[in-house]
């Protein structure tokens, strides 16, 4: 990396018209930031001609955009919000902080140096999902083997939240079950790092339908779905084990609202190995055989030795 | 036997004119509905920009979409007083639109390509502007542009929105580098005095 040139208060405002306007090449463009971060001169020329520049802006005709790249721009800052980018979304996870913007620079140039303007930080080549996932804290406790298996249930849950993530979340109730969701996530993730939990994928056959199931050793089930369709009246979902050849067996009801979310929590008499977790639509909370399609199942496979 | 949380449903109640403040303290929050309200207040302006920039239907809505969300996650870092908050965004659209062009002059490194940078279109008065205070400031930066005499505001135009430097201009129009330097100090000092004498600061 070259080192930029030194250079007066006299040359910045002489460069400062090229400056604004992004004229510059990029040495001397380096050296004017340079001058401007450090001197403690106002170099109010700079801010005026600046101005100037922008007003530029004012006079080019608008045009329509396709109705499409809303539909693209919504997705994508609500795929923002359940992956932890937005900084009003990243509390839990280790998402990147807001960007701090040390010393503005008045009238800067678009250019390839950080920019006042543009205190956004990067985003062009998004960092790999896993990563971008609240990860529940009791993974750093969780043995090497441990890990390795909770991280490919963190990744199993990623594409989950990825594939939902694109799907026409445009309103607030869309964020808000993008948020239940990410918590809900984050609470099975936690059961699932605990000694002897299983964990399924649940998931419709037509995709429109998924989730996480983790049993604990206990027999405490928690579930994390999208994309349900609402309960009304007595209706309930309810989740069944079904062991080897067995009969299903009903673990618990829950209701789900017009988000299609749901974080449930029921209980599993006896947790096996290779049990399929599965949820129906029923009529009535209380059944004991499914009467319903089932909308979503899975295989629980073991998380931890 | 269960336990429920489910998503409270809140309904927006904003008003239809939200201020622009509003609307960023709506951004920072993480609120998709601000987010909506920013981009149908200023796409057009937003896409006319990019699109005058790049040249390029579909890399000007790339350019206005890595804009709006730039905005969306950098909100916070917008600074009050450093020019409204319309001008932030569109200082967004206008970086990353002028990077977009240099990438791709770096890659398909051709001078004598004809993109916007070479014909620069005629800055006019918009016609399906639907904000009326932005109809009336962009008319009266573009009669102040027309005062300026055509080497100024082709220098500037070549600059500003061709994405060029100096020393390119120079080769593009066949002036000499001092001349294109005091084309664009002179195009804006211009510009400034014809706008102050319109009354815009």
């Amino acid at each position: 990396m070259t080192q930029p040139r030194t250079i007066s208060c006299d040359e910045v405002r002489d460069l400062a018209p090229l400056f604004v306007t992004g004229a510059l090449e990029p040495l001397d463009e380096a050296a004017v930031r340079e001058h401007l971060l450090t001197c403690a001169e106002a170099h109010d020329e700079v801010a005026e001609f600046g101005a100037t520049a922008q007003a530029l802006l004012e006079a080019v005709e608008p045009a329509e955009p396709s109705a499409g790249l809303r539909d693209r721009l919504l997705a994508a800052a609500a795929a923002d919000l359940a992956e932890g980018r937005h900084p009003a979304a990243a509390r839990v996870g280790d998402a990147p902080a807001a960007p701090a913007v040390d010393r503005v620079i008045p009238g800067a140039p678009a250019g390839a140096a950080p920019s006042a303007f543009d205190a956004a930080p990067a985003f062009v080549a998004p960092a790999p999902v896993p990563a971008q996932l609240p990860a529940p804290a009791p993974i750093a406790l969780a043995s090497r083997r441990q890990t390795n298996v909770l991280r490919a249930a963190l990744a199993l849950a990623a594409v989950v939240i990825v594939a939902l993530g694109g799907v026409g979340l445009q309103m607030q109730r869309d964020l808000q079950a993008a948020q239940a969701y990410r918590e809900g996530v984050n609470s099975v993730l936690t059961l699932a790092a605990q000694p002897g939990s299983q964990a399924a994928l649940l998931a419709a056959d037509d995709g429109s339908v998924s989730g996480l199931g983790v049993m604990g050793a206990d027999g405490t089930v928690k579930i994390a779905m999208r994309g349900l369709a609402a309960t009304t009246g007595s209706e309930v979902y309810t989740a069944w084990a079904i062991s080897g050849t067995g009969a299903p067996v009903a673990i618990g009801d829950f209701t789900v609202g017009g988000d299609g979310t749901a974080v449930a929590t029921v209980h599993a008499p006896a947790p096996a190995p290779g049990v399929v977790l599965a949820l129906t639509l029923e009529p009535h909370a209380g059944a004991s055989t499914p009467t319903g399609p089932i909308v979503a199942k899975g295989v629980a496979k073991p998380t931890t030795g | 036997m269960s336990d429920v949380q489910r998503a409270p449903t809140t309904v927006s109640d904003d008003p239809p004119d939200l201020s622009d403040e509003a609307i960023l303290a709506g951004l920072i929050a993480g609120r998709l509905d601000a987010l909506d309200s920013f981009y149908e207040r200023y796409r057009t302006m937003a896409y006319g920009i990019a699109r005058r920039i790049t040249a390029d239907d579909a890399l000007a809505e790339d350019v206005v979409q890595e804009a709006f969300l730039g905005a969306w996650r950098g909100a916070a870092g917008y600074v009050a007083g450093r020019g409204s908050v319309k001008t932030w965004l569109l200082s967004i659209v206008h970086h990353r639109a002028i990077d977009t062009v240099r990438r791709r002059r770096a890659v398909s490194d051709l001078p004598d390509e004809t993109d916007g940078a070479q014909t620069p279109e005629p800055l006019v008065a918009p016609d399906i502007w639907n904000e009326v205070s932005a109809r009336l400031d962009g008319a009266v930066v573009s009669e102040a542009l027309a005062t300026l005499p055509e080497a100024q505001r082709s220098a500037l135009e070549l600059a500003y929105f061709g994405g060029l430097s100096q020393t390119e201009i120079a080769m593009r129009t066949g002036a000499p580098l001092g001349t294109v330097k005091s084309r664009i100090r002179l195009g804006l000092l211009g510009l400034r005095r014809e706008l102050e004498m319109r009354g815009m600061p």
